[in-house]
């Protein structure tokens, strides 16, 4: 029987490793919570670097042609299926339109991405305050522009990618940074109206928080895999080894899910987890694997080569 | 509620023309009510995006404070806009399509304000 491989997740990292996995012959089917595989790259606009390919591309095509590989290669997709559980021997708990399934594979790459960061102060839960992500959602997917006048906590990449993001949509950005959160206050009646930061007020429709991204590899860590911290991966992630495998045989995490990075870090990285995995099933050689990881370019091995050192973090149970 | 059943002067819109994605495609308006009022939103976007459209801005209040939430993940995982759909509780708005004729309303506390769930409830 052809061995089988699930992937969670159809962002860019888990749409190539499935085409790898695939491409090594095995049988291998990705889930996505969403109605559309692409994961980031469907809801940002402004053009990525992929490392395949020499420009930098929109989003939206760059997910269409690695849906295109992934397709040519015989990987079947379900969508709208939601991840909600990871059970001993990699069982997977499925609900798609609120009926729940199981699926099981010999092999199982977690591509589940990352989420936003919180950034909790005074006035954060007003209506009218949403995250970095989700604004983007709004403005890029939905089409959909919730106010004017923007404010947007953050003093990174995210930050920088939603201003531009907002000033594409028609929005004005009316203040952008970052201040300890005992400095900033939100506020309204039912709704944001005014950004407080220290002294200064700001008068403001929207605020959005973009002060970075993690990992969430809540799924890796469901099925047993011990989490380690590693600010230059960004928080919490995986404790995986420099081949993206979990001490849980025959799992595997890749992408944003295993520590936050770019689109041609992620891209890279779920290559070599498709081509690992479909080692780890007799289907590919370690010149294949060692093929793919050469190829993967300075980004990503200065990502494996941080995974060298990571120490496991202890995280007490509940008394 | 100052926002209730008006589009405010907030500056909500929709993005009708888009320097990289091009102009919003036409479509059939799909017309759905939020706490009586008619909405129209576009064929295949969730509540949430027809109801921020359309100027609104509080989905749904919490039980304790009464304080009002209104939505901010965008991915179905933070429950800040939950609303009560068809006289079902707790339908997250930003993942549920609009669909002509639903009846959306706002989810005061514990949605007490949910009628068919009540019936099942017995109260």
């Amino acid at each position: 029987m052809t061995p089988s491989v699930v992937v969670v997740g159809a962002g860019p990292a888990g749409l190539v490793a499935a085409t790898e996995a695939a491409t090594a012959g095995a049988s291998v089917t990705v889930l996505d919570e969403r109605a559309e595989p692409g994961g980031q790259l469907r809801y940002r606009v402004q053009p990525v670097t992929s490392g395949i390919g020499s420009d930098a591309e929109r989003p939206d095509r760059l997910a269409d042609r690695l849906l295109d590989d992934a397709l040519a290669a015989g990987v079947r997709f379900r969508c709208d299926a939601t991840v909600a559980g990871c059970f001993a021997g990699l069982e997977l708990l499925l609900i798609e339109e609120g009926a729940t399934s199981r699926v099981v594979a010999d092999s199982m790459i977690v591509a589940t991405g990352s989420t936003d960061l919180p950034y909790p102060f005074a006035g954060a839960t007003l209506p009218g305050v949403f995250s970095g992500r989700g604004m983007q959602i709004l403005l890029n997917t939905h089409r959909v522009r919730p106010g004017r006048r923007f404010a947007i906590i953050g003093g990174a990449s995210d930050a920088e990618e939603l201003a531009v993001d907002v000033m594409l949509a028609g929005g004005e950005v009316v203040w952008s940074g970052i201040a300890p959160a005992p400095f900033l206050r939100a506020e309204g009646a039912d709704g944001v109206r005014r950004l407080a930061v220290g002294s200064d007020h700001y008068a403001v429709d929207v605020i959005a928080i973009a002060v970075g991204r993690q990992a969430d590899p809540a799924l890796a860590t469901m099925a047993g895999t011990p989490l380690a911290f590693s600010p230059d991966l960004g928080g919490l992630v995986p404790q995986i080894d420099d081949s993206l495998q979990s001490p849980v045989r025959g799992l595997f995490v890749a992408g944003d899910a295993a520590g936050v990075g770019s689109v041609a870090a992620v891209i890279a990285e779920g290559r070599l987890a498709g081509i690992t995995a479909a080692a780890s099933l007799g289907l590919a050689s370690n010149e294949d694997v060692a093929a793919v990881r050469a190829a993967g370019g300075p980004e990503l091995t200065w990502r494996l080569g941080r995974r060298t050192t990571l120490e496991a973090v202890t995280v007490q149970p509940y008394e | 509620m100052e926002e209730r059943g008006e589009s405010g002067d907030h500056g909500a819109t929709r993005i009708s023309a888009h320097p990289i994605l091009g102009d919003l495609p036409q479509g059939p308006p799909i017309e759905f009510t939020f706490d009586g009022a008619v909405v129209v939103g576009r064929e295949g976007e969730p509540i949430a995006a027809a109801l921020f459209a359309a100027g609104y801005r509080v989905l749904r209040t919490m039980a304790r404070f009464g304080d009002a939430r209104g939505g901010y993940c965008m991915v179905g995982r933070c429950t800040d806009c939950l609303v009560v759909v068809n006289g079902i509780s707790n339908v997250p708005a930003c993942l549920t399509p609009v669909t002509a004729g639903l009846d959306v309303r706002i989810q005061f506390g514990l949605a007490e304000n949910a009628p068919e769930e009540a019936a099942e409830r017995g109260t």
